[in-house]
């Protein structure tokens, strides 16, 4: 094995974050020793974090990412517990008539091209959660031909529906001989409702609870062809805080082509309330600003990830230095409220 | 396993080693920000291009270059400039402060320092004891002989300092860039097309960059290449390089068109003549309106009587024609010998010659004529790439006033006028990727760098891995 050397490192009691390669870095990590991988990856090219050659995101096309992104599927496959889950968060990509040969514009199956990979690489699909994203804000946003009022109109066979984003989700099956590495995921019946599993077992998932930010009236209120095109194109909704999010603007890096695109936190918060026990390992590779250590630490979960680019891994020391002082303050507030 | 990721990282970040210095030595003080930045980039890659608009001290980038490596490898350089342009960098290495600078003939007349001769010389210098050589205006290569080129590359193929200095390269120019990388030994030429570029089918097989090929080929370009048309795009100010309007005037010369009209294919008699696209008909066309053209060119030449002009011409027959209509017009041809070219361009230069004659391939490259703010070419060639460069010798930084060009063409040849209007937006769009991809390489804490860490990681203790037990981090 090669030398697996980092760039920088930093360490709480239930945290160890990494200034590093991923796939370097997963390379010296113990067999089995991670109980939920939970993570975004560079959604191939779309955002190009750095200039480095080791950013997965730095790529030209979609099959070169694939390529990189096969090197860290393989650890992950490695890694994992047997009978435990990897779950990524990742979206299909639009491309348009300029960038094709052909003039045709489409989608690119991204989410479907990563599951490709982690079946070679020997899991099992196991499930799709759809992230529902509102159709309103993407128009807002992007002005997507497909998305236009006047499309529709015009030639609705060139409507599209909003874009939403997936949790796809991958097991690593236990292989002969690996039965006593199992452990069960428990949710005892006294601790969890059954009206939570319900909630919890639902296809879409959501990111936003836009009645927290709207006023009780706002057309906005309500998702769906009632409020589509209220506003004029580009003027946005974007003020919106529509997502549970680590605050971005703190990690902007002027250096960055186009900054960092969070993991919604109640997301990943779910997928760690749903498949792990307390105490265990969380771990992601393309950590960010640190929302899935956030989420992790905030559950009483540990939580080990690497992250190539400087400033975010700077932000995400700060962010998870911030977490277990609030984790360790809450414990402590329980304590005293036992007395 | 390991490994091929290794391999894979590597392939991905194609950039040019550095061969060069690792501390560059104080340069002078008389270089602007931008020129020191260029000089020292050169001097850390050993072996690299300056492509730098007219204007931008390319001169003083080279003297200042050739200077530190004549000191560290204790060798005299020699740099290769077009005819007529070395008392020019003489006089500029002057001004810069730049020492042992000296225009020379033969092998024998090599001293320590900075030595200057032409290209055409090339044939009486051997680069046995020579430190490192440099190409001033290099795009002039492609004007000269295979043969010539050849030769170029073998002389400096041993050496371990190169540079080369030229304009921002023409649209899509693959040779260009091609040759240079294959001079500076960073790729060989075929790699490069093979790498970034695809035949295109319906320009007749002609390379264009692919598509997701734009950003990484020049990111790769900029590993071994500065590229500026004006300071902002190595990240400086413009301030102080406005460049003065540049002002096209057509010259539509009327044709009769039923001389000469031919037959057709059934050897009917046609009435109108219709004029090929072929070459040859190109070429017989243009010979048949030479006259007309360089009588519409005359006209304003003799007008401003008191201005001097740049008169440009593709042929020997079209120079008769214009020697003829204008009277105080000089030539410099192709046929005259070195020295006398030289002498009638230095003319030109200093003002005592007022309209002079002659083709781009001559004199189109280096010559600084702010002093001429009137031009004209007698046609349109095919040629982006030269008209380019003729115009530049006039409309640079530093000329104060507007500077006007006039293209005489016939009717019957709209369709080379059509063909430069394009490649010039062409080139427009070009120099915009590529002066992004400057932009990314100069600011340095963007640069695509290879992966390096050299911090020996700490596994925390509860990371232990289901199986293993302890046994792996005891
Ligand atoms: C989609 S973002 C993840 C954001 C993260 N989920 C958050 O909420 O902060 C992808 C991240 O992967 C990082 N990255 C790209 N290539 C990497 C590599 N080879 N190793 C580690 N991190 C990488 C990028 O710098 C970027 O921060």
């Amino acid at each position: 094995m090669r030398d697996p050397l980092v760039l920088d490192q930093a360490h709480g009691a239930d945290w160890s974050i990494y200034n590093a390669d991923c796939v370097t870095f997963a390379q010296a990590m113990p067999d089995a020793s991670v109980d939920l991988s939970v993570f975004s990856p560079p959604f191939s090219n779309l955002y190009v974090y750095s200039e480095s050659a080791a950013d997965h995101g730095n790529c030209v096309t979609d099959e070169e990412f694939f390529d990189h992104y096969r090197f860290l599927v393989r650890e992950l496959y490695r890694v994992t517990r047997p009978g435990r889950l990897c779950a990524i968060h990742v979206k299909d990509l639009v491309y348009y008539q300029n960038s094709s040969a052909d003039g045709s514009a489409g989608l690119r199956a991204f989410s479907d091209g990563c599951t490709r990979v982690h079946l070679e690489e020997g899991f099992t699909f196991h499930c799709r959660i759809t992230i529902h994203r509102d159709p309103v804000l993407e128009r807002a946003k992007a002005n997507p031909h497909g998305l236009l009022w006047k499309t529709f109109q015009g030639d609705a066979s060139f409507c599209r529906v909003g874009m939403p984003e997936y949790l796809m989700v991958y097991r690593r099956w236990a292989r002969p001989g690996e039965k006593a590495l199992v452990k069960p995921v428990l949710h005892p019946k006294a601790e969890v409702p059954l009206e939570r599993w319900q909630d919890l077992a639902g296809p879409v998932w959501r990111t936003d609870d836009a009645s927290v930010a709207l006023t009780y009236g706002d057309p906005r209120r309500a998702v769906g062809s009632l409020v589509w095109n209220l506003q004029d194109p580009g003027r946005g909704d974007g003020d919106l805080p529509a997502t549970d999010v680590l605050n971005v603007e703190v990690a902007r890096d002027p250096d960055a082509e186009r900054h960092l695109c969070p993991m919604p936190l109640n997301i990943t918060k779910r997928a760690i309330e749903l498949w792990t026990n307390p105490g265990e390992v969380v771990f992601s590779p393309y950590t960010g600003i640190g929302s899935e250590g956030v989420a992790a630490l905030s559950m009483g979960r540990k939580f080990i990830g690497t992250e190539l680019h400087p400033t975010y891994y700077g932000q995400a020391c700060h962010f998870l230095d911030e977490a277990s002082r609030q984790v360790a303050y809450g414990s402590l507030f329980d304590l005293l409220a036992a007395e | 396993m390991g490994d091929a990721y290794v391999d894979m990282l590597a392939r991905k970040a194609v950039t040019a080693p550095q061969r060069g210095l690792d501390t560059v030595p104080p340069l002078p003080s008389s270089l602007s920000d931008l020129q020191r930045d260029v000089t020292a980039f050169l001097l850390q890659s050993g072996c690299g291009a300056g492509f730098l608009d007219t204007g931008l001290g390319k001169t003083r980038i080279q003297l200042a270059w050739a200077r530190v490596v004549a000191e560290v490898t204790g060798l005299p350089v020699l740099g290769f400039v077009p005819l007529a342009v070395g008392p020019q960098h003489v006089r500029e290495a002057e001004a810069a402060g730049i020492q042992d600078v000296r225009v020379v003939r033969c092998q024998d007349d090599i001293r320590p320092g900075v030595n200057l001769t032409n290209y055409e010389r090339m044939h009486l210098f051997s680069p046995d004891a020579l430190g490192g050589v440099f190409l001033d205006e290099s795009s002039i290569l492609k004007s000269f002989s295979g043969v010539t080129t050849r030769k170029l590359m073998q002389f400096s193929a041993a050496l371990n300092w190169r540079a080369a200095f030229t304009a921002t390269p023409a649209p899509n120019d693959h040779t260009e860039l091609g040759q240079h990388s294959q001079f500076l030994g960073v790729m060989d030429s075929n790699e490069m097309l093979s790498r970034w570029f695809v035949a295109d089918q319906k320009q007749m097989g002609r390379y264009r960059l692919k598509k997701h090929g734009v950003r990484p080929f020049w990111s790769w370009v900029a590993s071994w290449a500065r590229c500026a048309s004006r300071p902002s795009d190595l990240g400086y100010s413009d301030a102080g390089y406005e460049m003065p309007d540049l002002v096209m005037h057509d010259l539509l010369v009327r044709v009769d068109t039923s001389t000469d009209a031919g037959q057709d294919r059934d050897g009917q008699l046609r009435l109108l003549r219709i004029p090929g696209t072929s070459s040859t008909a190109l070429h017989a066309e243009k010979r048949r309106t030479a006259e007309a053209r360089a009588r519409a060119i005359a006209e304003p030449v003799m007008d401003l009587r008191a201005e001097p002009w740049n008169v440009w011409c593709d042929t020997d027959y079209e120079a008769d024609a214009l020697m003829a209509a204008i009277p105080d017009a000089v030539e410099v041809r192709g046929s005259m010998s070195p020295e006398m070219k030289e002498e009638r361009l230095e003319a030109f230069s200093r003002g005592d010659i007022r309209v002079l004659v002659t083709k781009p391939r001559i004199a189109g490259f280096g010559l600084n004529w702010q002093h001429v703010a009137h031009a004209a070419f007698v046609g349109c060639s095919y040629s982006y790439e030269q008209f380019y460069q003729a115009v530049r010798r006039n409309w640079r930084f530093g000329q104060k006033r507007p500077v006007n060009v006039y293209l005489a063409y016939a009717e019957t040849e709209a369709a080379p006028r059509e063909a430069l209007r394009r490649k010039s937006g062409e080139h427009e769009s070009m120099k915009a990727a590529m002066a992004d991809a400057m932009q990314r390489a100069a600011d340095h804490r963007t640069i695509k760098h290879s992966y390096a860490p050299t911090v020996r990681p700490e596994l925390p203790v509860w990371l232990r891995g289901a199986g293993a037990g302890d046994c792996r981090h005891a």
